[in-house]
């Protein structure tokens, strides 16, 4: 009885290892080498609306939704004017992501700062909106491990017929989605068919296409696969294209690869399929973000003023403006320049926390960086005496002695643009151009 | 809050505002308005009798999205009408009373105060916790009151045929652009005697200074050769535009990214701008000469100024140094710090050829901005230009015999 019920048992194995119609898994795990992804990025939590002088304190979510364990790869920011979004321009490195599998079956993922060298400053117009991408390079490998068809030879159809077998996706962007056997005497041949199921761009798997990626990366370097095909117990194959490398042409690929048989037999065996390549894929948010200022620029205009009297200064901290450049904040203006007069735009604020202003006949003047005319009742060829005054600054000077003490008095000849210095307690240089008319 | 502040505000104003509720100037920069000025319905009567009076009223607004100052004038046959004074005797009259033109100073210098509260109070709103905003209401609110004073100071009738005009433009605080009245008291003179009719012209001109801002954004697009695989969000493209709240439009921006080398673009811009408005461009610095007998020569006509040219949050730009009224051209400067230079400034616009100004990174720029080793993106753009503006209005009077029987 225990002999029968061993040799029901053997029967059984042999049946099903020489199936005549062969699974496309056979090794442990397999169930979880589906999908089409590979590293996703998102945007956690982010706002479509922002306004200046914030930070957006962006954290991505990364998380590796394939199979491939703990690819290498780097993200990057971009399609956003870096003089209005201050994020880092490194690279970030991906962080070590283990892909799916029996134990994490969404695979693994990971939160990462984004650090911002200054808030949010919006200038220009009343509002910014772009689209801001994150861009992830990383290489990735795809496993397939269909079972085939050995025959030894091609009369021989007994054990199982070689025919071609369809797959899916393998947990990876780019799948293996069509094997095909063919006999020929002593060896067998077979064509695979390669695609590009992500939403992403194929790279070359080098170092140069690698560091090229993604803002380098050329059309050259683009949609090529390395492969290799492996049977136990077989040599390695002999495969076309040589170097054993494919282009994809509309997002597909065929090679083959030819193995010389040993034994005179005919089996059923899994046949593991490894492509290398590298891959990128852009992320997108869209943010607007809104100058809490408004758009002020323009909306002034003088007759008096005449020449260049268009124009009053945008974002001033505190303090109303008036004609000129004149700064004519209540209470503040000081004919003797120290620096309670002298009002600082938001901007200046932002990029060095104080700035400094142009004295003239007891008036102060917000320079406005050349964008505010300062018309004085004089005619060409005047020497004017001036004096620099600042507003949290601990130097003021001109061109010619640009770290003198505050107030700093020199005279100039009009009409003339003149640079203005000071220097902030922290040793960082606030410099202004003032448009000196007559 | 916010909106009880708006309405407090423009209930401070000289004229009411619509009911309508804005929160942001943006959509006021549209259309190609910008003073309207005509004569108030039934004035003056299309006749009157010699030796009567007639009152000539005119209708101001500012349907612009920009402050305006300036000059109207009236224009007459001094044979046979004349200004009266307050007890209608006729006088003679200077070009602008000397009075008002302080008191149109002061007024100036409040507007711009008051734009400067706006800003401020634009700012405290958005700032949490914010306890300046109750100052700063009564302080707007004081500053209009001090506006409206001083804009009642100016006579209402005054012997003299030109005027200083100042109105507010198009705002959330003004929707509907700031409207004034101005009244002129003219006598019909005796006709000669063997004159029983005689026709004459009313000339009304009004000459401002004005503005123009262009905002959006462009494509810094860093795939020139277009062989790069990765583009980026966008793609080069050329901008256009109806109008931005002013009778000068930039109604298009042409857009070149030329190669700096290898490794950067040099930006280069065509702003291509018209005269869409119903008057004439003027010299901005002669528009009291415009409104006054002095009068204008050839070349104070159609120049429009490129008054500054912003890229990337103004981080990179080209400033107006100045009109040099000898070579008719921009002043040079030799500390220019620019990094855009444009030309030509001031453009003369002729009619029936394009009219552009060119903009373009100085070469040799080569900052990140500009990089090839990067992604193309938007980035904003701004052009300001500057011009005086002039509208002329005209009515036929009959003046009649007065008949004795």
């Amino acid at each position: 009885m225990q002999s029968k019920f061993f040799f029901l048992i053997g029967v059984f194995i042999l049946l099903t290892s020489c199936s005549k119609y062969p699974q496309n898994t056979s090794i442990g795990g397999e169930e979880f080498r589906v999908g089409s992804e590979g590293i996703a990025v998102a945007f956690l939590d982010a706002r479509n609306t922002y306004f200046s002088d914030e930070q957006m304190q962006l954290q991505l979510l990364i998380k590796n939704e394939g199979a491939y364990d703990y690819p290498q790869g780097k993200i990057s920011l971009s399609g956003f004017d870096r003089n209005i979004m201050h994020l880092t321009a490194e690279e970030l490195t991906l962080p070590a992501l283990q892909g799916k599998n029996a134990y994490l079956a969404e695979g693994d993922f990971a939160v990462v700062d984004v650090s911002e060298d200054a808030p949010l400053t919006v200038n220009l117009g009343e509002s910014y909106s772009t689209i801001l991408q994150a861009n992830v390079c990383y290489l990735y490998k795809t496993i397939a491990t269909p079972t085939v068809c050995v025959v030894y030879n091609p009369l021989d159809q007994n054990i199982c017929q070689p025919e071609q077998v369809g797959l899916g996706s393998q947990g990876a962007p780019v799948a293996v989605k069509q094997v095909s056997t063919e006999t020929l005497r002593d060896r067998v041949r077979f064509t695979i068919v390669i695609e590009n199921l992500g939403d992403g761009i194929v790279v070359q798997p080098s170092d140069e296409s690698f560091a090229a990626c993604p803002y380098g990366l050329q059309k050259s370097d683009s949609n090529i696969v390395r492969f290799s095909l492996e049977i136990n117990g077989l040599d390695s194959p002999s495969c076309s294209p040589g170097g054993h490398t494919v282009h994809l042409n509309n997002g597909i690929g065929v090679f083959t690869c030819t193995f010389t048989l040993r034994g005179q037999e005919t089996y059923t065996t899994p046949l593991k399929i490894t492509l290398d390549y590298g891959y990128f894929s852009s992320f997108e948010q869209e943010v607007v973000i809104h100058n809490r200022f408004g758009s002020s620029s323009g909306m002034y205009t003088t007759t008096t003023g005449g020449l260049n009297s268009q124009g009053s200064p945008r974002g001033i901290v505190s303090g109303a403006t008036s004609g000129h450049g004149e700064n004519n904040a209540t209470g503040t203006s000081d004919s003797e320049g120290n620096s309670s007069g002298c009002l600082c735009s938001a901007t200046n604020m932002q990029r060095w926390g104080g700035c400094v202003c142009l004295v003239v006949d007891g008036k102060n003047y917000f320079c406005n960086e050349g964008k505010q005319v300062i018309k004085l009742m004089k005619k060409a060829g005047d020497v004017v005496h001036y004096k620099v005054i600042g507003n949290n600054v601990v130097a003021c000077g001109n061109t010619a002695n640009p770290t003198a003490s505050c107030p700093f008095s020199a005279q100039m000849t009009i009409p003339r643009t003149l640079f203005i210095y000071g220097k902030t307690s922290d040793g960082r240089t606030v410099s202004e151009r003032c448009n000196v008319q007559i | 809050m916010l909106l009880s502040v708006i309405i407090t505000l423009m209930s401070c104003s000289s004229k009411k505002a619509v009911d309508e509720f804005y929160i942001s100037n943006e959509e006021f920069y549209r259309g190609t308005n910008g003073l309207f000025l005509d004569f108030s319905q039934g004035t003056p009567p299309e006749q009157t009798l010699e030796n009567n009076l007639l009152d000539v009223v005119l209708d101001l607004h500012n349907q612009g999205a920009y402050f305006l100052n300036g000059f109207v004038t009236l224009i007459f046959e001094k044979d046979f009408l004349c200004i009266v004074d307050a007890s209608d005797e006729c006088v003679d009259y200077a070009v602008v009373s000397p009075s008002n033109k302080q008191i149109q100073q002061q007024i100036t210098n409040k507007q711009q105060q008051i734009v400067g509260l706006y800003k401020q109070l634009d700012m405290a709103y958005a700032l949490p916790d914010n306890t300046d905003i109750g100052a700063l209401q009564g302080q707007a609110k004081q500053l209009h009151d001090e506006l409206l004073t001083l804009k009642r100071t100016v006579p209402v009738i005054n012997p003299y045929k030109t005027q200083l005009i100042s109105l507010e433009g198009k705002s959330f605080f003004m929707p509907e652009g700031e409207q004034d009245i101005l009244r002129y008291q003219l006598k019909a003179k005796l006709l000669p005697s063997l004159k029983t009719v005689q026709d004459t012209p009313l000339v009304v001109t009004a000459c401002y200074d004005y503005a123009t801002t262009f905002n959006d954004e462009i494509c810094i697009d860093t795939n020139m050769n277009a062989l790069k695989t990765f583009t980026g969000g966008c793609k080069v493209t050329d901008l256009s535009s109806s109008g931005q709240g002013s009778p000068i439009v930039v109604e298009r921006v042409n857009v070149h990214m030329l190669s700096e080398s290898n490794d950067y673009v040099r930006p280069v811009f065509e702003m291509y701008v018209r005269n869409a408005g119903v008057g004439q461009v003027i010299n901005k610095e002669k528009i009291e000469s415009a409104c006054s007998s002095q009068g204008l020569t050839k070349q104070d006509y159609n120049a429009v100024f490129l008054q500054s040219f912003m890229l990337s949050n103004a981080a990179y730009s080209y400033v107006f140094n100045g009109y040099d009224e000898k070579t008719g051209r921009e002043i040079t400067d030799t500390n220019d710090r620019d990094l855009f230079e444009c030309s030509p400034n001031p453009l003369i616009l002729q009619e029936g050829k394009d009219n552009y100004f060119r903009c373009s990174l100085k070469k040799g720029v080569q900052d990140e901005t500009f990089s090839t080793r990067q992604a193309s993106y938007d980035t904003p753009i701004q052009i300001e230009l500057s011009y005086g503006y002039q509208i002329i209005q005209q009515k036929k009077i009959r003046i009649e015999k007065e008949k004795v029987y």
